[in-house]
């Protein structure tokens, strides 16, 4: 969604500042760039907004219940934890697992080869790998529901060095697979955060009024000049 | 006799009733001894004792059936035959002489009153102290309720000033975007009015400016508007119609166009001296070809056939040639009245406006580029009829041939060239210097050997020098 916002608000931008600046106020080409831009950015906020939610429900999962006790349910998912390991070996560091408290709290870091393209002109481009750290934290919850059913609760929080922010979403969306396929299907208790379109915040009805005015004003002088 | 046994003697039961007989006796009684029913206050003040000692039984029996009192259903303390033989005494004495209600004759001891009155006070004690916490804990339940309330309120309001400030921002946003879309139209068909406008005036203008301006010398005042005269369009003459603009405008507008003519003319005038030195070039190499034909028909040692042939280039020549002079007298022509002049007026001189020439005066400076700018259009101008040949400005063959009549035969050449008096000095130098004097072959009006021997003789002269100006005299 957030290409799309990109590619989007490029397309609008383009749009708005050429027709703007051929088709109104001519003499002065560089008119319509700001209201271009205003614009493009009203046009890729709702896509980027809905892209945020998208991320915050995938690293904050509803929570599930699942059909197991929760004294079974918090060790199937301790020795999950425990035995899963990554790349060059890399598993999980259990800080916490408390029964009593009901509740996990694990960190994973690992190093990872990142590639950058670098070059000062066009004959001089190559590429450069170099290593960048990962720490993704996770916290697991645990509810009794007092029917032999547990409520589990993942949120994870990943820390990411260099410009890959997605790289820890493969070991959450597996992580929970995993827990998914050792405890069975669960049900969903909760409601995701909404991805509905909420009203503009202010500091974009500002952006749009200062776009507004600049267009206006831009008109007035084309047109009575 | 135990407390229980005593209390149950107080409300006239049988020890062991249940508590819901205590509770129905209870409250007759208390009906029976209120203060309020007491006669006088001596009465009055041995209710409110008979009342406290029903309150405390009331109230032993109570904790004793109450959760943690002790109650059993057999064998309990509360029953008969739990207590002591006295207390049967007791409890048969009491139920025999003080049964339920006022006995204001009845007579205690001292001792026994004063522990009913501590028995009394301290019941007392305790029930202030239970209403008051019952009292404390309704009013912190109010305070929470009241707590919980107000903050629903407030969650309420806050959630309807959310509500107000989203609708608010749907109403400014959707606002912003009308007042976008409504500028970006507006724009587009007020730039395309003011547009459409400078076209329609620029049309109009140009129109009146095409068309002759009235005579403003008779039409004194409205058409004009000023007392100078100039004439200015009629929408011009709207107040704010500014005169001298107009004039300024109109001036520049005059000298562009002299400009652009006087350009044009110059153009016109190269170009044509162009195509003039064109035409001579060409005559100029047909008068060669044709000379040259010429004394290839007469030589007697080719064949018909070739002759046949060199007749045919040669009417092809001469065919070129009569429309190289075609060309130049058109082109003379041009000339003559892009300058003003008649084609006789131009001056007899050969120049170039490429080669230039050193017989006459040059129409473009001898070292200027062939695409340099014409020189002055009003300098000596050419005529073909008496335009001199390469021969006249290289060899001097004035009187040779005249390319405008016809080619002359070698023999005709040969005797003008034995005439001294039609011979120029540098014409008979270049036939000394080219081919090594023809005196030294013959004469043709005295020696008797025929064109043919000649000819021979001329060629193997020619032959001998291997310079390529033999072929092209």
């Amino acid at each position: 969604m957030a290409a799309v916002g990109i590619g989007l608000g490029i397309f609008i931008f383009l749009l708005v500042s050429a027709y703007t600046s051929e088709a109104i106020t001519k003499p002065d080409n560089t008119a319509g760039c700001l209201p271009g831009l205003i614009a493009a950015i009203w046009v890729a906020w709702p896509f980027f907004h809905h892209a945020g939610v998208s991320r915050y429900n995938f690293l904050h999962p509803v929570p599930k219940e699942y059909k197991t006790p929760i004294k079974q349910a918090f060790a199937q998912i301790r020795d999950i934890i425990s035995e899963i390991s990554y790349n060059f070996g890399d598993k999980w560091h259990v800080s916490t697992a408390d029964v009593n408290q009901r509740r996990i709290l694990a960190s994973l870091r690992f190093t990872d080869e990142e590639t950058k393209v670098e070059g000062t002109n066009l004959q001089n481009i190559h590429t450069r790998k170099e290593r960048v750290q990962r720490l993704l934290e996770m916290e697991v919850q645990f509810k009794d529901t007092g029917n032999d059913t547990t409520i589990v609760q993942f949120d994870f929080h990943p820390r990411v060095e260099g410009a890959q922010w997605y790289a820890c979403d493969h070991i959450v969306s597996g992580l929970v697979q995993r827990v998914e396929a050792t405890l069975g299907a669960g049900t969903e208790r909760g409601q995701p955060a909404d991805t509905k379109i909420p009203a503009p915040p202010w500091w974009l009805v500002g952006l749009g009024a200062l776009g507004v005015f600049s267009l206006g004003s831009s008109i007035m002088t084309a047109v009575f000049k | 006799m135990n407390e229980l046994h005593k209390a149950y003697a107080v409300l006239g039961l049988d020890p062991g009733s249940s508590m819901e007989s205590i509770m129905r006796r209870y409250k007759r009684l208390i009906m029976v001894w209120h203060p309020d029913r007491a006669p006088s206050p001596e009465h009055k003040e041995f209710a409110e004792e008979e009342l406290k000692k029903i309150n405390n039984a009331k109230d032993v029996l109570t904790k004793h059936f109450g959760a943690n009192g002790g109650h059993r259903a057999t064998g309990c303390d509360c029953q008969a035959g739990a207590g002591t033989t006295a207390g049967a005494g007791a409890r048969s004495s009491s139920s025999s002489s003080a049964g339920p209600g006022p006995n204001y004759h009845r007579s205690k001891t001292a001792d026994e009153k004063y522990q009913e009155e501590q028995a009394a006070k301290k019941k007392d004690a305790e029930r202030k102290a239970r209403e008051q916490a019952e009292a404390n804990a309704r009013r912190q339940q109010k305070q929470y309720t009241q707590q919980t309330t107000q903050q629903t309120m407030e969650a309420a309001m806050q959630q309807q000033a959310a509500l107000r400030d989203e609708k608010l921002r749907w109403q400014i946003s959707i606002g912003l975007i009308i007042a976008f879309v409504a500028l970006e139209i507006f724009g587009t068909m007020a730039i395309g009015a003011k547009n459409w406008w400078k076209d329609m005036s620029w049309k109009w203008q140009n129109q009146q400016s095409s068309s002759k301006p009235p005579d403003t010398n008779t039409d004194t005042g409205t058409n004009t508007g000023t007392s100078t005269g100039t004439y200015i369009p009629p929408y011009y003459q709207t107040p704010g119609g500014n005169q001298e603009s107009w004039e300024r405008e109109q001036a520049q507008r005059d000298k562009e166009q002299k400009e652009h003519d006087q350009k044009q003319h110059d153009q016109d005038v190269y170009f044509t001296r162009l195509e003039i030195d064109k035409y001579e070039k060409i005559i100029e190499h047909c008068n060669s070809e044709l000379t040259k034909l010429e004394i290839q028909i007469a030589d007697p040692g080719i064949s018909e056939y070739e002759k046949n042939k060199l007749r045919e280039m040669r009417d092809f020549r001469q065919k070129n040639l009569a429309e190289g002079r075609a060309g130049l007298k058109a082109a003379q022509e041009k000339l003559a009245r892009l300058s003003g002049e008649t084609p006789t007026q131009i001056a007899p001189s050969l120049v170039s406006p490429i080669t230039g020439s050193n017989t006459g005066v040059p129409l473009v400076p001898s070292n200027s580029s062939p695409f340099a700018p014409p020189a002055d259009p009003n300098s000596t101008l050419l005529n073909p009829s008496t335009t001199p040949s390469i021969f006249k400005r290289k060899y001097g063959l004035d009187g040779l041939s005249t390319p405008s009549t016809s080619t002359p035969s070698l023999s005709e050449m040969m005797k003008k060239y034995a005439d001294p008096s039609t011979t120029t000095p540098s014409t008979k130098s270049f036939f000394d210097k080219k081919y090594g004097g023809l005196d030294s072959l013959t004469t043709p009006s005295s020696s008797t050997s025929s064109l043919s021997e000649l000819m021979k003789k001329y060629k193997t002269r020619e032959q001998t020098t291997s310079s390529p100006s033999t072929t092209n005299p």
